[in-house]
């Protein structure tokens, strides 16, 4: 996943470039595909996932499920730590608080935000995610905790 | 929504036949068709608690060969969804508002996922707790999650 960055420099410009990355993401993680994902953007600083209605992703009400929603932010939140984090710092999601904001229809995309990681000592980072519909209103939130910590030297 | 003592009588006779259970968990996936994703089993449903089990399968793993996080939570809200028709009565309006999760271990194999919440309700708007639990195959916790439910007065048809 180390490489995510600069395979996404190179491929995000090219006609079916983001489709491709998307789709090669997918194989990695396979759960991620079942909300087929789109990534939009992606740099150290912000990460933009979109995904489609379909029925494969409703609830009992016909709209989009709130775990799919989670789905997108993991996602989205995940990728965006691992392109963030310097070299010889590793991630791990410990935790996420969510909250169902509102009904969700139709194209949803989840843009999620980060701060500067350095190398040092393990911590807590926070990752905000935030998902909206296509008026822009807020439909879904969440807080990944992400735990940053230095890699542990290979013993030579 | 089905009412709590139907509901509870459908498995009954489900869960005593061979293959009811699966029936049961299928038609119930089918409300929510996201829950096809990981296609879970309920093992027991009573009010107050629930079981939901599912196994690890390739399209349910993350980048580490481990089970997703999200497939944890996917089974997590099922199995709540299952708690919250058995458990509460049928006048109260309920709908999950937020979820606070922890992974506390990297998760294979079959999973468990059991519910609890609390059988007594009181009337008016309030924030309802259900706390579920997945355990691995060895018994050890890998997921917990709180989830908030939202409940309220079901609005009286005119």
């Amino acid at each position: 996943m180390a490489a995510a960055l600069g395979l996404w420099n190179k491929v995000s410009q090219k006609p079916g470039g983001k489709w491709l990355f998307s789709k090669g993401l997918c194989m990695k993680a396979p759960y991620f595909g079942t909300i087929k994902p789109m990534f939009l953007e992606l740099s150290k600083e912000r990460c933009v996932v979109t995904f489609k209605e379909r029925r494969a992703v409703h609830n009992h009400i016909q709209t989009v499920h709130a775990i799919a929603m989670c789905n997108s932010a993991e996602l989205a939140g995940g990728v965006l730590c691992d392109v963030a984090c310097p070299k010889g710092m590793r991630w791990i999601p410990k935790g996420m608080t969510v909250e169902y904001k509102a009904i969700a229809k139709g194209r949803l995309t989840a843009t999620a935000t980060i701060e500067k990681i350095e190398v040092g000592e393990a911590r807590e980072v926070i990752t905000p995610v935030s998902v909206t519909d296509e008026k822009g209103t807020e439909v879904f939130r969440a807080d990944i905790k992400m735990w940053v910590s230095p890699k542990k030297k290979k013993a030579v | 929504m089905i009412a709590s003592d139907k509901l509870l009588k459908l498995w009954q006779r489900c869960d005593a036949v061979p293959g009811g259970k699966r029936l049961f968990s299928t038609v119930f996936c089918a409300q929510a068709p996201y829950f096809f994703t990981i296609n879970p089993l309920l093992t027991k449903i009573e009010p107050g608690t629930a079981v939901a089990e599912m196994a690890d399968r390739p399209w349910k793993r993350n980048h580490i060969k481990s089970v997703h996080a999200i497939a944890m939570c996917n089974l997590a809200e099922y199995v709540v969804g299952a708690v919250a028709v058995a458990s509460i009565p049928d006048d109260i309006r309920w709908i999950p508002s937020g979820m606070q999760v922890q992974y506390t271990k990297v998760a294979h194999g079959k999973l468990t996922a059991t519910a609890t919440v609390a059988t007594e309700f009181r009337s008016g708007k309030y924030v309802e707790p259900v706390k579920i639990d997945v355990t691995d195959a060895s018994g050890e916790t890998v997921f917990r999650a709180v989830v908030d439910m939202h409940m309220s007065p079901k609005k009286k048809a005119a």
